[in-house]
């Protein structure tokens, strides 16, 4: 469908193209289950870890410091210490917290969604979006509790008896969000666990160091490949993926409830369910893009993580950003059909107010580059492209929650309450710690678990095709009769 | 229950997929009923000369996500009419819309463990010690890139003599005796 | 427990506040003695030291000397660790006495066997005294819990204020408990005993025989007892001498009329019998700064109320800064004050400058017809800092007016101060004067700065000053004495209207503080105390059996029979030659602040953190001006510039006025304190006393601006927003802008367009009275908002119209429940910030600091919006107080996770803050933007004094919770308990909110909805009445009163 015009000469020689469809291929040829399992679980098991391994941790973990420092400070002072004020009392945190949970998103869809839609190709880049994922949602986790006033009364919102007998108060989206991060963290961990039993059992096997052996035979819990537990194991991943599903749909629908159930001009809309989770995919495949990239070049992934995989994580892109693409039209259309003046007026004050400027940077990188860039193939297939571009969407996608967040809150219905919002240093500090801590998870992870499925990609390898010769079956039951 | 003793079964080791199947398909028809494939990837056609189908992990999931609605729902209904009835925002104490979400996602979340814990239980697992971890080949390929068809020893028709002779037949890379 | 050393190292620890001022004050530490007295220890044993060395006063002067800029409290660069200091050294700044207060004395000591008979805890008391003020006192009513004054109302008994008060009232209670005040008298600096000064000051008087030399410089002195003291004084020693002075006197007054009349008169305006009120540079709608400023502000907002059947008031103002009187005019006219002296002499026929200025012109004839038709119910007021020219032509035309009288003055011994001090200053410079006894007053801070008064008082061997704070001028004096503030001393004084309050102490002296009466005393006989002397003089006008009228008089609050009989002295015989402004070009007027006055209240954290009337600035002071002489000056806002006037410069910052004058500069005073106005007051704002001389004290010419480097973040509470809005984004405005180049607010047109402000003419609302909802020339409702016409939803078409009702009856009484509701008359609203004052002190509402005022964060649960209309050089402002409006259907109710903020069965929408986490979600989905939020831990617990202030009744927050105005609900409750307990009903008017109560004018009404009788259900009843947002459909409970002015058509 993406390909443009005849492909041209070079391509054809390129053995990592399919001749006869012309696209890339999923999984270089020339492979076999061990070699495989030896290229994956080598990363692991390596006695010689990367130098360059332990430069990337260093500094990471040095960067994850800032948020110790930061939430250190926090807990002392007290919020006031961030730039949130009135109006606009929800800031940074509330920013980060939507944006890293999107970014979340892409690997649970990643995971299960093209699981059930049977897409072969998501096999090799499925576990490290899980992950991602996973030490997302722990980045996203942080923000929402250190956010309130009192941290220390946090579990307040959790519905526990007490002799105060008091509870929650359901008819908050906060509280439907803490129903729908916790759910979505936990199921993420246990999907993500259960997919790795097979290949800490591989671990295990090929483990040389008995330390090595013990820790991986423990997490893989005794896996031993029986096939009774191989049809059971995939039923309960597809299961898994199933609900992963609605989940993942749910839980951004839910976030975006955080806005659009409120009655401020900006956040009052029906449209943001359908185009937050469009965004969180969209922030997310960006993301997946900024980890595949570098891991397969370092790792020498290429020939389990194609072109291939990059073009069609851009279409994913190229198609999830025009959805967001034409939220945003949505609004703007819908401020001025609503001929509502609450409506228009935050949408001219959006656009040309004094934090207009974001609005624009946020339809430049989100909008105007993608679109111009994505539609050609040459640019889907250009490995230093898409890195750039990765992060070019992830910054847009955070700047569609500062737009959303700020631009709605600091200019609302009472003229005379009209301020502004300025982050502080202390709001920069925790968010970009959050960044290290990110990288930190995601370094360990790379380096202590597999970082591509092994007995899936098993799967995708011609080897596995079973020819039953019927025939020569009966010669057998004869002799043995 | 005291360590069992003696032997668990034979292990005959394949190089492909195919082989396994083959051999399997054959030990049933010649009567095998204890016995058990062990391949580094799932292999639906092992499972079929298993003539192993069904299993309950669907159903135990379909409970849990009925369980977890009913907790949910029931939860909050509870809450906000009989336990912490509250004025707010002058709405009805049965908001029932604004209930739907947590319901919701406790549905998936009671699902999504009954399922995975489920499907280990069903599995037996953890079980960190098995008879089979003693065969030497096993532990190098089974993960790997070999496929292990095991007979076990309390198959009413297993005779290590017989067995080992109708393993040996298929042309396996090896057949090996397994101890407790 | 502490050891016997560290107990007499320590004496103020052990002893109950009263009686600090007698221990010995220790010898200074140095940082070295600090650490040997806590070598060795470690741990608990370490703190425990470090705590105890902190409460010594040896240790707090370490601090002042080791850190002087944090010690005075001055800005830091962020507030946040600022107050960390502030905590961190709590008890170094807590003052010694009352650091006694946090732990009980070692020695053996013996609680109450009997508690006092009248003393139930819980229950307060009230007594009636009075607020001293030059302008004439203030009536009130002080609510002391357990024996502290905690709350100021004003005395409903009293004949003039009728239960109203203002801001500088309400705020005077935080001065009694200011942790800053001083705290022993000092000599050259060292502690000392009064005794001990009695004597010196007695023998050293006494050895001059007449009194020759001795000089003193007195604030003005409003005690009828105080002026007889002072007449027994100079009847002993002929030769001593009496200075009063104040910055902000009414000089020209008494000159105008010593020259029309041959003596001091005050003018007494009844404004209830004015239709046209011509204001000359008079703010008698902004505070008690104006002489009978409750009594004129009720008449006029009575006359200013919309009554079909009864004629309207029309006020014109003329003036040069604006005011909020300015804003509630008809008619403003803003002028120079050169071109506002050619205005009165035109006005009154005088000589002096001819009138150039063709809109004064139309204007003048405007109002002069006005006064004509009038038929003598006008009154031409003139502020006591307006011009000689504006006072003399006040007089003359007030001659045939039937709203103006005469009476003899409030102040017992009227003079011209500022005449009166350059005498003195010249005898200092002679070396006449021997002793220097400054009472109350400050003028090495605020003396005209061309009389270099610090010169003359470097001559003077003793100086002795009585004050609150060791500030300026006690810290140079030989002799410093703490001052008592008027709720802990015996004295008297005049209302404006001359009825005498007897003023009775609430609470014994916190600093065994001496008053006026003390000093004067100890020339005449040490043993009468002030008590004695005001009972000696009250026996001069209390009739009949005297104790029997005493206690009455305390008892009531004021003496029946004594206020001044008003006489009509007719046409003036002569005026004083108008002033004139040599130089010309940029005109400067000096302006007490709105806030702080001339200075006094520089350390009153309530009211520097108000926001200043009309400009709306907090914690600030600048250089006012119009837009027009920005743009010629090409200077932006906050831009830093160099006010020179004749030799002498400040650097000021700059802030654009709406309304301003062109080519003419306000200051105001009474900022720029050094750090020794304390904790709150120093070093904050600039001191524009430094500009300002004494033949020019009101306005001068000949100022040259100057840019200066760098620029400085003004403290501003609402900014006009003046980015223009397009052309194609005006489709949807009912009232397209007619200017391209956004002269006008933002903020102020849209609250015109979302008919947040409504108003109409006089001729309007009688034409269609339904103007509220159906739209007039200052009412806009045919926006869409999200509902057409932009008006409430109709109840049935809410989702869950009934699911709450607030109509249930009791079943054994049949009556129906209550239910609260409020209503604000904006015609009423002066916008005087006496509500907002009023709700710091009964909320317990936090201080915050400037640097959190900046960004927004400023707690009080009530602000005056002030919205200004049109083009900004000559706008129309509309004041609008903004509270919570305890929606029905409250959306920050629904979005609180924990259920903090709920419904009572009354309709009140209460916040739970022990329940609060801080989401600070309710905060964002409220459209009025009435929730305030604990960002940073803003109440302060450490500093003991001010919890003596705080109102038992309402709890104070913490860090992290979200706060906002509460109806009063504890005021609400308090009635409903009694009214249970004696089985009777409530009565309407009966609860009054804290806003309501303190404001002059009655534009809050609260009240029962379920009661068709009462005030607050009438008043919702109107035409006139509308909800602010209500196509929200929030359902406010809280509903607005639409405004009507009366323009005059020939202006229009």
């Amino acid at each position: 469908m993406a390909t443009q015009g005849p492909i041209r000469e070079p391509e054809i020689l390129d053995p990592m193209i399919d001749p006869r469809t012309g696209e890339y291929v999923v999984i270089a040829p020339g492979h076999t289950f061990k070699s495989v399992t030896q290229k994956i679980a080598g990363i692991v098991l390596t006695a010689n870890t990367p130098i360059a391994w332990f430069g990337g941790l260093f500094l990471a973990a040095t960067i994850a410091t800032g948020v110790l420092i930061a939430v250190t400070w926090l807990f002392l002072k007290g919020v006031g210490i961030w730039g949130v004020t009135i109006p606009g009392a929800w800031g940074f945190a509330i920013i980060n917290f939507v944006w890293w949970i999107g970014i979340g998103h892409a690997g649970t869809l990643i995971s299960a969604i093209l699981l059930l839609f049977k897409q072969q190709w998501r096999n090799s880049i499925n576990r490290f979006a899980e992950a991602m994922t996973i030490f997302a949602v722990v980045c996203a986790g942080i923000f929402p509790l250190l956010h309130i006033g009192r941290p220390w009364l946090g579990y307040w919102l959790l519905p526990y008896p007490n002799t105060m007998n008091v509870w929650p108060q359901f008819r908050s989206p906060l509280a439907w969000d803490v129903f729908a991060v916790s759910t979505y963290a936990t199921i993420s961990v246990v999907f993500w666990y259960i997919g790795m039993i097979p290949d800490f059992g591989t671990l295990r096997d090929r483990a040389q160091w008995p330390l090595a052996k013990y820790f991986y035979g423990m997490l893989s819990l005794g896996w031993r490949g029986s096939t009774r537990h191989w049809i059971r194991y995939e039923s309960a991943s597809l299961l898994l993926a199933g609900l992963s599903t609605p989940l993942v749909l749910s839980v951004h629908t839910t976030i975006s409830f955080d806005f659009a159930v409120a009655a401020m001009a900006g956040w009052h809309t029906t449209i943001f369910p359908p185009y937050f989770v469009a965004g969180a995919v969209y922030s997310g495949f960006a993301m997946v893009l900024t980890l595949a990239i570098p891991i397969r070049k370092f790792y020498h992934l290429e020939d389990l993580v194609t072109l291939r995989h990059l073009d069609n994580m851009a279409k994913v892109m190229l198609a999830t950003g025009s959805i967001v693409a034409y939220g945003y039209g949505m609004e703007v259309f819908m401020s001025w059909y609503s001929a509502s003046h609450w409506e228009f007026f935050m949408m001219w004050n959006r656009m040309f107010g004094p934090m207009g400027w974001a609005y624009w940077v946020l339809i430049l990188t989100n909008i105007a580059i993608p679109q111009a860039t994505l539609w050609w193939r040459r640019c889907r297939v250009s490995v230093w492209w898409l890195f750039v571009l990765s992060f070019i969407i992830n910054i847009g996608m955070w700047f569609e929650r500062f737009v959303i967040v700020v631009t709605s809150l600091y200019r609302d219905y009472l003229p005379s309450s009209w301020g502004t919002y300025r982050a502080t240093k202390w709001d920069y500090m925790l968010f970009i710690g959050t960044w290290g801590l990110f990288t930190t998870l995601f370094l360990l992870f790379a380096r202590l678990a597999p970082m591509v499925p092994m007995s899936e990609i098993r799967m995708m390898l011609p080897q596995t095709k079973v020819h039953l010769g019927g025939a020569d079956a009966e010669v057998v039951v004869q002799e043995a009769l | 229950m005291p360590p069992r003793e003696g032997v668990y079964g034979l292990l005959a080791e394949f190089n492909t997929p195919s082989e396994l199947v083959h051999a399997t398909e054959m030990a049933h028809r010649a009567g095998y009923r204890r016995m058990e494939c062990y391949t580094p990837y799932p292999v639906e056609e092992a499972a079929e000369a298993l003539r192993f189908h069904k299993t309950r992990v669907p159903l135990m999931c379909l409970m849990g996500g009925i369980m977890g609605l009913v907790t949910g729902y029931g939860l909050e209904v509870w809450i906000n009419v009989w336990g912490y009835p509250l004025n707010i925002r002058a709405m009805p104490l049965f908001s029932w819309p604004a209930f739907v979400i947590p319901g919701y996602e406790w549905t998936i979340l009671f699902a999504g463990l009954s399922a995975a814990f489920g499907m280990l239980a069903l599995n037996g697992l953890p079980q960190l010690y098995h008879p089979l971890f003693n065969a030497p080949n096993f532990a190098s390929g089974a993960s790997t890139d070999k496929f292990f068809l095991c007979l076990e020893a309390h198959d009413p028709r297993f005779s290590s003599a017989e067995t080992r002779a109708f393993l040996e037949q298929f042309s396996p890379i090896s057949v090996v005796e397994v101890d407790h | 427990m502490n050891t016997p050393n560290e107990t007499r190292m320590n004496p103020q620890e052990t002893m109950p506040a009263a009686q600090v001022v007698t221990a010995i004050a220790p010898a200074k530490l140095t940082l070295a003695e600090v650490r040997a007295k806590l070598e060795g220890k470690s741990g608990k044993r370490y703190w425990k030291n470090l705590d105890e060395l902190a409460a010594t006063p040896a240790f707090q002067d370490l601090m002042r000397e080791e850190f002087p800029r944090q010690a005075a409290a001055g800005e830091w660069v962020d507030s946040v660790s600022r107050r960390g200091f502030l905590k961190v050294m709590g008890a170094s700044f807590a003052l010694a006495g009352l650091a006694g207060c946090t732990k009980q004395p070692d020695e053996a000591i013996f609680p109450y066997v009997k508690q006092p008979e009248d003393l139930v805890l819980g229950r307060p008391m009230y007594f009636a005294t009075a607020h001293p003020f030059p302008t004439g006192a203030i009536p009130v009513l002080v609510k002391s819990e357990a024996f502290r004054p905690i709350k100021l109302e004003g005395n409903p008994e009293h004949p003039a204020s009728k239960g109203k008060s203002d801001a500088f009232t309400q705020a005077s209670l935080l001065d009694l408990y200011d942790p800053d005040r001083s705290q022993h008298p000092r000599l050259r600096g060292e502690q000392a005993d009064f005794g001990e000064f009695q004597q010196q000051f007695a023998a050293a008087v006494a050895k001059t025989g007449t009194g020759q030399g001795v000089y003193f410089l007195s604030e003005t002195i409003t005690s009828p007892t105080l002026a007889a003291q002072w007449k027994q004084v100079s009847a002993k020693y002929p030769q001593a001498r009496l200075v009063q002075y104040e910055p902000v006197n009414a000089d020209t007054a008494r000159t105008a009329s010593k020259a029309a009349f041959g003596d001091y008169y005050d003018t007494q305006y009844k404004l209830e019998d004015a239709d046209v009120i011509l204001a000359l540079d008079a703010d008698f709608l902004g505070g008690i700064g104006f002489p009978g400023f409750l009594p004129m502000a009720s008449a006029y907002a009575e006359r200013h109320r919309f009554d079909k059947d009864k004629p309207m008031n029309r006020l014109y103002v003329v003036e040069a800064m604006p005011t909020v009187t300015g804003f509630k005019a008809e008619h403003r006219l803003a002028l120079k004050p050169s071109d506002l002296d050619a205005f009165a002499n035109a006005l009154s026929g005088g000589s002096g400058p001819a009138l150039t200025n063709p809109d004064a012109q139309k204007f003048l004839s405007a109002v002069l017809d006005d006064i004509k038709k009038s038929g003598g119910r006008f009154a031409v007021v003139a502020g006591p800092q307006a011009s000689l020219a504006a006072q003399s032509a006040a007089l003359a035309l007030n001659a045939n007016s039937k709203a103006v009288t005469y009476t003899e003055p409030v102040v017992p011994l009227p003079s011209e101060q500022t005449a009166d001090l350059k005498a003195l200053v010249a005898d200092m410079n002679a070396g006449k004067v021997q002793w220097l006894v400054m009472l109350g007053v400050n003028p090495l801070y605020n003396a005209p700065v061309d009389l270099d008064f610090l010169a003359g008082f470097n001559m003077v061997p003793n100086s002795v000053h009585l004050g609150s704070h060791v500030d300026e001028t006690g810290f140079f004096s030989t002799w410093h004495i703490p001052k008592a503030h008027y709720l802990e001393s015996w004295t008297d004084a005049r209302a404006c209207d001359g009825t005498i309050s007897i003023i009775q102490p609430m609470i014994d002296p916190l600093y065994s503080g001496k008053s006026a009466h003390d000093i004067l005393q100890a020339l005449l006989d040490p043993s009468v105390s002030a008590y004695d002397a005001v009972v000696a003089n009250a026996k001069t006008y209390l009739t009949g059996d005297f104790p029997t009228a005493w206690r009455k008089a305390l008892h009531d609050g004021w003496v029946a029979n004594t206020a001044f009989t008003p006489k009509t002295l007719g046409a003036p015989k002569g005026a004083p030659p108008a002033v004139s402004y040599p130089g010309g070009g940029i005109e400067i007027s000096f302006k007490p602040d709105p806030s702080l006055y001339d200075g006094r209240y520089a350390n009153n954290g309530w009211l520097q953190e108000l926001p200043k009337q009309v400009t709306n600035m907090s914690w600030d002071n600048a250089a006012l001006m119009s837009m027009e002489l920005m743009g010629k000056l090409g200077i932006e806002e906050n831009e830093a510039i160099e006010l020179d006037l004749n030799g002498r410069s400040v650097i000021v910052p700059v802030l654009m006025v709406p309304g301003h004058p062109n080519d003419a500069v306000t200051v105001h005073l009474g900022l720029g304190r050094r750090a020794d106005a304390g904790r709150v007051g120093g070093g904050v704002g600039f001191n524009a006393y430094a500009l300002r001389t004494a033949d020019q004290p009101l306005a001068a010419a000949g100022l040259t601006i100057n840019r200066s480097k760098g620029t400085y973040d003004l403290c501003v509470t609402k900014v006009h927003n003046m980015e223009h809005r397009g052309a194609y984004a005006q489709r949807d405005l009912e009232r397209p802008l007619s200017d391209k180049d956004g002269a006008y607010s933002l903020a102020g047109h849209e609250a015109m367009e979302r008919s947040i402000i409504r108003y109409a003419t006089y001729a309007e609302a009688i034409k269609d009275p339904e103007y509220a909802h159906t739209g007039a020339s200052g009412t806009l409702v045919n926006k869409v908002g999200y509902n057409p016409q932009g008006e409430a939803v109709p109840h049935e078409e809410s989702f869950f119209p009934d699911a709450w009702r607030y109509d249930h009856k009791d079943e054994s009484t049949k009556k129906l429940q209550n239910k609260w509701g409020m209503s604000i008359d904006l015609n009423s609203c002066t916008g005087c910030n006496a509500c907002i004052v009023g709700c710091y002190a009964e909320n317990n509402i936090a201080v915050v600091g400037r640097e959190q005022v900046k960004i927004g964060r400023i707690m009080q649960w009530l602000r005056i919006d002030t919205y200004f209309e049109g083009d900004l050089n000559s706008p129309r402002a509309h004041f609008q107080p903004m509270l919570c409006q305890h929606c029905e259907s409250a959306g920050c109710e629904q979005v609180c996770p924990v259920g903090a903020t709920v419904h009572t069965p009354e309709g009140i929408n209460t916040m739970v803050y022990n329940r609060c986490v801080g989401t600070r979600y309710c905060s964002n989905n409220c459209p009025y933007k009435v929730r305030r939020f604990n960002f940073l831990l803003y109440s302060d617990y450490d500093t003991e004094s001010l919890k003596f202030q705080r109102n038992p009744d309402v709890s104070v927050r913490s860090r992290g919770v979200m706060e906002k105005c509460s109806y009063c609900i504890q005021r609400i409750e308090a009635v409903k308990i009694d009214a249970d307990k004696n089985n009777r009903a409530i009565a309407d008017g009966e609860i009054l909110t804290a806003c309501q109560q303190a404001c002059p004018t009655g534009a809050i009404v609260f009240g029962n909805l379920n009661d068709p009788a009462a005030k607050v259900t009438q008043r919702k009843a109107e035409e006139r009445d509308y909800q602010v947002l209500a196509d929200l459909n929030y359902r406010p409970r809280t509903s607005y009163t639409a405004g009507v002015i009366n323009p005059n058509a020939e202006l229009v």
